[in-house]
């Protein structure tokens, strides 16, 4: 009785202490020792808040035992085997896509997942190699026909300009 | 050292599964295709939901076999699928399921009308009327509070299963169990 008293007079109340979801759950668990749940019993006793605690907690229990599930559909396996059945007549790929995900994901991650090896396989793709001489040839022979027609404008004006300076020096002469 | 045993001959049957024999698989499903059904059951509350989910969760598993590690509990691995499957069932349907509970309560009370005239019908309805206030209890809580006390009360998982289901610390899973065990207290407090 004596021991009694001071296990109970040593005992913090788990409400106040911070520790009560650990307490009160191994409590729900019944991993308490023999001695912690007499030591939380007699402590309920005297605390109203812990007390109020244990009862609400075996309400809840009594409740969530009288919640019984319903029976399963007799032609479970069979609509199950069915659906086996289809996955194992899908595309090898597909099938090697779901092997790899047993989780479900959200249709955004392999959206993202495939826009990110797209643009994986667009910037790491090997460098195609590169004819230097026939692009260099390219840019000369470019220039060079660029060059000629500037040439050609410029001789035609020239020839213009003469022609021109011809007219005027006979008209000068004639008069 | 029997659950051990059980856990161990899981895994057992699904490295069989994965080696290619049919019957393993069989066998798997029946033993735990109530418990998946059950917990499914009471994440959606809706057997036919809850019906085509595990259904999805066991040809996930058939269809992982060859791809399946046993590093973990098989039970641990196959309630990961079904939470994962019931998490997002749930994200997807929280508007109609807000509608369903509306039409629900008009229903419950043009049935209470009836069942004052015969008392055996009337405690049938009284029994209904709590199970229904169960379920919404049940159904108010967030849904990962939900699956932590599923998994606690009825699969009697361990808190490392569940930690690794939710992807969550085992102290995150003890404050979502209390949480949520509170939550029910003031809800359920007249049961007692």
């Amino acid at each position: 009785m004596k021991e009694q008293e001071i296990r109970h007079d040593s005992f913090r109340c788990p409400l106040q202490e911070g520790e009560q979801a650990a307490m009160f759950l191994s409590w729900m668990d019944g991993s308490l020792s023999s001695e912690e749940e007499e030591a939380l019993e007699l402590h309920a006793r005297d605390c109203a808040s812990c007390r109020a605690v244990i009862a609400g907690q075996k309400a809840v229990w009594s409740a969530l035992d009288a919640w019984e599930p319903e029976t399963v559909s007799q032609d479970f396996n069979r609509r199950l085997y069915g659906a086996i059945e289809a996955s194992q007549a899908q595309p090898w790929w597909i099938r090697a896509f779901n092997a790899a995900l047993p989780f479900p994901v959200r249709p955004a991650i392999p959206i993202a997942a495939s826009c990110l090896l797209v643009i994986g396989v667009v910037l790491f793709r090997a460098p195609q190699p590169v004819d230097l001489e026939n692009k260099q040839a390219g840019i000369i022979e470019r220039l060079d026909v660029e060059q000629v027609d500037r040439s050609l404008d410029d001789l035609n004006l020239l020839r213009e300009l003469n022609e021109e300076l011809k007219v005027d020096s006979a008209g000068s002469k004639s008069l | 050292m029997a659950a051990v045993a059980m856990l161990e001959w899981d895994s057992e049957l699904m490295l069989r599964v994965r080696a290619g024999d049919q019957a393993s698989f069989s066998l798997l499903l029946e033993r735990h295709r109530s418990p998946v059904i059950h917990f499914l059951y009471r994440m959606v509350q809706n057997q036919p939901v809850a019906e085509e989910l595990a259904q999805e969760v066991f040809l996930r598993v058939y269809r992982s076999r060859e791809t399946y590690e046993p590093t973990a509990k098989f039970t641990t691995w196959l309630f990961r699928i079904a939470t994962h499957l019931a998490l997002n069932w749930i994200r997807d349907n929280r508007n109609t399921r807000q509608q369903e509970s509306l039409d629900e309560e008009i229903v419950d009370g043009a049935a209470r009308q009836v069942s004052d005239r015969r008392p055996s019908v009337e405690q049938c309805m009284v029994r209904e009327a709590r199970m229904a206030e169960i379920r919404q209890a049940i159904e108010s809580l967030p849904a990962k509070q939900r699956a932590a006390v599923l998994m606690h009360k009825y699969e009697e998982l361990e808190y490392s299963q569940i930690a690794r289901i939710l992807e969550c610390s085992e102290s995150a899973v003890k404050s979502l169990l209390f949480r949520a065990y509170e939550t029910l207290r003031l809800r359920l407090a007249h049961f007692a």
